[in-house]
């Protein structure tokens, strides 16, 4: 029985959502061209994310509402869009060490042994989680047909992975997760760090960051080129690209 | 050329997606975090150097703290925090209810929800002999009906499922629903007005 009165959306709660679903439209379905998902089903998303926050919210936790409830409203956006997106495309790093981990099960196989996952550990130098991780992804990956050309889903990239609600589909998310965060590692600064998040998560306005920072505009402004461009060139070295990352 | 400053060069997403995929895999972030008073004392000039290095770092890398601070930032600037992307302010964007009663395994009553902004109110009503079919409609109740006409609004129950979409006039829109039975108000319902609607 729901016997709560409703409390009608605040103002910053409104624009959170406004704001996400815009960004997460502008960045992943206005550029798809058979998208199926339009602002308004990802500002009702944001609606669901933002209930659920209120219902499960605890101040005891010690995060502040509104960060909380913006990352419901933004993790139900982004399951979504992930739901309705046809296929996923495996950065190369990662279809390189699928194929490297079918070569050792194959050599192992070969040589009389088990392709246990300690046993591929040894061969391939990885840790018995990474075997673990990769295993869950190779199961359900296929290589498009060659004459697919139309298809947003062939890629030359390499290979697509067809289920999207699926515990590959999460070992794809997680391992993308880890290499940006390994990227944001190295970056030059906490300062650095904090100004690229803020600008491109938050679309914090350059003059807010300057008071912050007690520095000036045009610094800033250096400072979240320089931040992008690092990142952009680390993820790069890690193999992945914009059609990675859902 | 743009003239705001806060104009960046549009890339080709791959950072904006690599650190929404890195926002949505934090979750609530790293404990502990920053109250909601400390946010608050920082979120002024040179709050940065205010913070100690353990504060800095966490908000380096919190998405939520750093949602926080960031709308605070704009709010010590003095900043609207509300976005509007349509035309006229005044017409809402959305909204939600709540039905009085858990509405799992369907509808089989009529349903009056009012809408938590206590702009709209939503009906359900089921068609007398075949109770799995019925009308949804939706009127405004705390706005005038000008405010409204023309403009396209989707209603969606909890699982998302579209209950009406439809063009609002005389403040009033209607619409048949064949399958009452799958309706899911568990959680409510939620309301929004198409961006690209004008008014007619």
């Amino acid at each position: 029985m729901i016997n709560e009165l409703p409390r009608a959306l605040s103002d910053e709660e409104h624009k959170l959502i406004s704001s996400f679903a815009q960004r997460i439209h502008r960045l992943y379905v206005a550029r798809s061209l058979n998208s199926v998902v339009s602002v308004e089903d990802l500002i009702h998303c944001g609606i669901v994310g933002l209930l659920e926050a209120r219902r499960t919210y605890k101040a005891a936790a010690g995060v502040p509402f509104l960060g909380y409830a913006s990352q419901r409203i933004r993790g139900e956006m982004m399951d979504f869009v992930r739901r309705k997106v046809a296929t996923v495309h495996i950065p190369q790093l990662q279809w390189d060490r699928v194929r490297a981990m079918r070569d050792a099960e194959s050599e192992l196989v070969g040589e009389g042994a088990q392709a246990t996952p300690s046993a591929l550990a040894r061969r391939l130098g990885w840790t018995s989680k990474e075997v673990a991780e990769v295993k869950q992804l190779s199961p359900r990956l296929e290589t498009p047909a060659p004459d697919r050309s139309d298809d947003l889903a062939s890629s030359p990239k390499g290979p697509v992975l067809r289920s999207n609600d699926s515990p590959e589909r999460h070992a794809t998310d997680e391992e993308a997760a880890r290499l940006v965060q390994e990227c944001l590692d190295g970056l030059e600064s906490v300062e650095l760090r904090t100004v690229l998040i803020a600008r491109v998560l938050h679309d914090t306005k350059l003059k807010d960051l300057a008071k912050f920072f007690d520095r000036s505009m045009e610094r800033i402004r250096q400072m979240e080129n320089q931040a992008k461009k690092r990142l952009k060139e680390c993820l790069e070295s890690k193999g992945i690209a914009s059609d990675d990352l859902y | 050329m743009s003239t705001d400053p806060d104009n960046t060069e549009p890339g080709d997403g791959t950072v904006e997606r690599a650190l929404l995929n890195w926002a949505v895999a934090q979750g609530d972030g790293p404990a502990p975090h920053l109250s909601a008073d400390r946010l608050g004392e920082l979120a002024g000039s040179g709050g940065w150097s205010l913070a100690a290095p353990e504060e800095q770092d966490h908000l380096s890398k919190c998405p939520a703290c750093l949602t926080t601070l960031s709308d605070l930032l704009a709010k010590d600037a003095g900043e609207s925090t509300r976005v509007i992307p349509f035309p006229k302010k005044s017409r809402p964007v959305m909204d939600y209810g709540l039905t009085e009663a858990a509405s799992t395994g369907g509808v089989r009553g009529p349903v009056t929800s009012h809408s938590a902004g206590g702009d709209f109110i939503l009906r359900i009503l089921p068609e007398k002999g075949r109770p799995e079919r019925g009308l949804v409609t939706l009127e405004t109740a705390g706005i005038t009906a000008a405010d409204t006409d023309g403009i396209e609004y989707t209603v969606k129950d909890s699982a998302g499922n579209i209950l009406l979409r439809a063009t609002l006039r005389a403040g009033r829109a209607a619409a048949r629903f064949e399958h009452l039975p799958n309706i899911d108000l568990s959680r409510g319902w939620t309301l929004t007005a198409t961006q690209d609607s004008e008014p007619g």
